[in-house]
């Protein structure tokens, strides 16, 4: 058994990511998304310096050339070469044959790629295997990876996040590696270390290609299964960066970050960060740290890392999606304003932040209740539909409650203050 | 105020503004004052008649307070007005006065009589008397939104003649039927009703709890094994402590209760305890086990559950639900819909366009923890031994069984599972409406709280 048709349409997913690349620039996100009318994903008048166009045309979302019949023909691909989700789509009456549009595409949850191999890849074309973070003792997530569909997950990662991230990346392509002078400072093991985890991979891949020389991995597995983080290397070497005027690339997991920031507090240290440097962050606390706000855990960021608010961007991703989404691009150019540095200045600052997936994907709030897109301004479970996903399943549903808004979404966090109803041994 | 209802509790207070230290500080001194004035000094009996006419008002559809309770929109208590009704008839309809003596009776050996002297009649030899020695002000840590055991803790409270602070949980619209209930005491008579504060805040706090601590003579404790570890942590070793844990409930079905001419109404009992309070009580089965070789299966009974499931959701409609639950719900669902597609060992019902009820059956015994809200699991088993084994986990956090069973073999079950450790077994349906008496978590709920002073004569 071969995986031959599903390369074919790989090939076209490759080409629909690289066509999505004009030189036409974007705002900030707060902005374009403060400033779009209710009209859904329409783009503002470029001024800034990320060089990925949300295409440029009023066509988004379920308009953008191609999407749809791509998706479509992916959809009929995974149903015949991945049998769990065949048998799914069949039981509830979605099939190639009935689905007429990307958004009637059967969605499965998360969860259930620990129940089955979601996958189209043979098994003797398996050459990787991705697992979700295990924190509670049960089944992980496994999302399947063959040498091509690795090849598609790297493209769909690698653009987005220079765009955000690394937007000086772009101008900078065609000089030397490294000319950049941003040292990635990794908070998660080199992918050799952790063949398992989608984040090490990635995370490892966009340093290398930053600073091939200077990528420095400060995390490694423990005894236990989970990381450990080298503070006392990472201190030495953040306090090099900032006697050397260095700026830092800082990709790390939200709770490295707050172990880092707590340790430091308790040496009764601080580092600033030369101007330039950046945090990208990522993931919840997994239950390794207290729970913190995450206004308060950006106060922690720039009140001990020195590092501005608007050099802070959320990354959100998981193992059993290809692409990710961020809140925020930084603007490396812009004069440096006054950074808001109060909890509720930084609150502020946040709210107005939405998450943007790439143009390959569409993100819709799901209605619970219904199982129907929800209405504006109700929140909904997020349900996203990447077209980079080409050798598993393209449309997956998370628990994640968010906020959405033509595509772009803002995630709903538990109300710290809300207790277990009822009188019982809760666990979903 | 929204209720019209004076602001006489604390947790009448609006939202946001909480108590002091120093408020709960007064509170407490209040309470005992109050006790002393007009409640240490009144008889038993006179309690008994003040609550069994209490229940009478509230069973009573005209009365105020309950039609405060049914008043408000869903989202404020998370129950329907239906689901509030049938489980406040249900609670208030157990406070008669026979009950209430019977229940004096059954842990006390007789109507005692507190804070006396009294001679001790069983001791053949030696003369003996002894004392049983009431709090004077109870601490009540509640948890979660269902109403019943904040209002049965404010009953034995009472019947001690105890003074008694409730802190309700902070969960929304947890503490509306307390409070209600609560004022309705106080409106009955003034006196009784100085003699309760409830207040509102998140559980930890601990200088308020401190201010607690320092005047209680005896805290009980409902919620989570963390939570309870946390408080007795705080409470001093002289004060009387009664923790209630987190408990899971399950059902049992004897194969005859499958019967073709039993299943259906075996299924409308077992709806019956599914949507009581929502299935958020203690009380409440998430996992209901068909013993095998009846005239229908486990599956089939199953599907003959959601239909009465669908039917009781036009009567007893279940509340409407935050988004985190509401989502909880709709991905399990889809997790077990994507098992059911890909093999037998799992089918799923579910009520349309809604979160409202949801049925999972597995071949799997395994115990499984529902995320409720009307989320029931059926399970095939050869028999209760194999239930239990596949229930383990869960042994030492059982409260009931609710069984379905002929004459013949309700005994037999109920003693198996009583050896099991199971602290209460009733029959299917009434799993939620346990009596007035019912040994809490297997542990005689009034004695529990009293101290006796014993005295030899000679």
């Amino acid at each position: 058994m071969s995986t031959h048709a599903l390369d074919l349409i790989a090939e076209k997913v490759l080409r629909f990511i690289a066509e999505m690349e004009p030189s036409a620039a974007c705002t900030a996100h707060s902005a374009e998304v403060q400033a779009a009318p209710r009209e859904h994903g329409s783009c503002p008048n470029p001024a800034g310096s990320v060089p990925w166009a949300v295409t440029a045309s009023a066509k988004r979302r379920t308009q953008t050339p191609g999407f749809d019949a791509l998706a479509l023909e992916l959809f009929a691909l995974q149903f015949e070469y991945n049998p769990s989700y065949r048998a799914y789509c069949e039981q509830v009456g979605r099939t190639p044959a009935t689905v007429r549009s990307w958004d009637e595409i059967p969605a499965v949850h998360t969860d259930s790629f620990k129940d089955f191999e979601m996958t189209c890849i043979p098994a003797g074309m398996r050459t990787c295997v991705f697992r979700s973070s295990g924190t509670t003792a049960g089944a992980r997530s496994r999302h399947f990876h063959s040498d091509r569909s690795l090849r598609v997950y790297r493209e769909a990662f690698t653009g987005w996040f220079f765009a955000h991230v690394v937007p000086e990346w772009w101008s900078a392509a065609g000089d030397a590696p490294g000319s950049l002078k941003l040292v990635p400072v990794v908070l998660t093991p080199p992918p050799a270390e952790a063949p398992d985890s989608s984040l090490a991979h990635m995370l490892g891949t966009v340093a290398e290609l930053l600073a091939p020389e200077h990528t420095m991995y400060f995390a490694h597995p423990d005894a236990g299964g989970g990381w450990a983080l080298d503070l006392p290397g990472l201190r030495t070497v953040l306090g090099e960066l900032e006697a050397g005027g260095m700026p830092a690339v800082v990709l790390a997991p939200a709770y490295a970050l707050v172990q880092l920031c707590e340790w430091l507090r308790t040496q009764g240290q601080t580092v600033r960060l030369a101007p330039g440097s950046r945090i990208m962050e990522t993931g919840g606390y997994k239950g390794r740290v207290r729970a913190i706000p995450r206004a308060e855990f950006y106060r922690l960021l720039v009140d001990m890392l020195g590092v501005p608010v608007d050099m802070i961007i959320s990354e959100y991703g998981m193992c059993e999606i290809s692409s990710q989404a961020y809140d925020h691009a930084v603007s490396p150019g812009a004069a440096p304003g006054a950074a808001p540095s109060s909890t509720e200045t930084i609150h502020a600052a946040l709210t107005s932040r939405w998450f943007h997936f790439p143009p390959w994907v569409r993100a819709c709030a799901i209605s619970p209740e219904s199982g129907q897109p929800a209405a504006p301004g109700q929140p909904g479970m997020l349900r996203v539909l990447d077209l980079a996903n080409v050798y598993s399943v393209c449309c997956v549903l998370t628990s994640d409650v968010v906020l959405e808004r033509g595509g772009w979404f803002q995630l709903l966090g538990r109300n710290p203050n809300a207790q277990p109803r009822g009188c019982s041994l809760m666990m979903v | 105020m929204e209720y019209h209802l004076p602001a006489r509790y604390l947790a009448d207070l609006p939202p946001g503004i909480g108590p002091s230290p120093a408020m709960i500080a007064d509170a407490c001194r209040a309470l005992k004052a109050n006790r002393a004035r007009h409640l240490a000094w009144r008889s038993t009996e006179s309690i008994i008649e003040f609550l069994a006419e209490l229940a009478r008002n509230w069973l009573n559809p005209a009365f105020r307070f309950r039609q405060l309770a049914m008043a408000p929109s869903q989202s404020e208590s998370g129950f329907s007005p239906q689901t509030i009704a049938v489980g406040l008839d249900r609670f208030f309809s157990q406070l008669t006065v026979e009950n209430l003596k019977a229940w004096l009776v059954q842990d006390f050996g007789l109507l005692p009589q507190f804070n006396q002297m009294v001679l001790d009649r069983t001791s053949p030899v030696s003369r003996r008397a002894a004392c049983v020695r009431t709090p004077e002000l109870i601490v009540h840590f509640t948890a979660g939104t269902l109403p019943v055991p904040a209002l049965m803790s404010m009953v034995s409270g009472l019947l001690l003649g105890a003074a008694q602070f409730v802190k309700c949980s902070s969960a929304p619209g947890a503490a509306l039927l307390p409070r209600l209930f609560a004022h309705s005491i106080h409106e009955a008579d003034p006196g009784l009703g100085s003699c309760v504060e409830l207040a509102v805040w998140p559980g930890g706090n601990e200088s308020l709890e401190a201010a607690l601590f320092e005047h209680a003579d005896c805290v009980t404790a409902s919620g989570s094994d963390e939570t309870i570890r946390d408080i007795q942590t705080r409470v001093p070793l002289h004060v009387r402590f009664v923790p209630y844990r987190h408990r899971v409930s399950f059902s049992f079905l004897a194969r005859e209760a499958l019967s073709r001419d039993a299943i259906r109404t075996t299924a409308r009992l077992a709806a019956a305890d599914v949507a009581a309070w929502d299935q958020l009580g203690c009380l409440s089965p998430h996992v209901i086990y068909a013993e095998a070789g009846g005239e229908h299966s486990a599956k089939e009974f199953a599907e003959v559950l959601a239909a009465e499931l669908d039917a009781l959701e036009s009567q007893q409609p279940r509340g409407a639900v935050p988004p985190e639950i509401a989502t909880a719900i709709a991905g399990r669902r889809v997790v077990y819909q994507v098992r059911a597609a890909n093999a037998g060992h799992t089918m799923l019902w579910q009520s349309a366009g809604s979160t409202a009820w949801t049925v999972v059956f597995e071949e799997d015994p395994q115990f499984q923890i529902s995320c409720l809200h009307r989320f029931v699991y059926v399970k095939g088993v050869s028999n209760l031994a194999e239930a239990l084994r596949a229930a383990a986990m869960v042994r030492h956090s059982v409260s009931t069984v609710g069984v379905a069973a002929p004459e013949h073999r309700f005994s037999q079950i109920a003693l198996e599972l009583a050896r099991w450790g199971v602290p209460r077994v009733c029959p299917l349906g009434k799993m939620q409406t346990p009596p007035v008496q019912w040994r809490h978590d297997g542990r005689p709920a009034l004695l529990d709280l009293v101290w006796w002073t014993d005295c030899e004569m000679d």
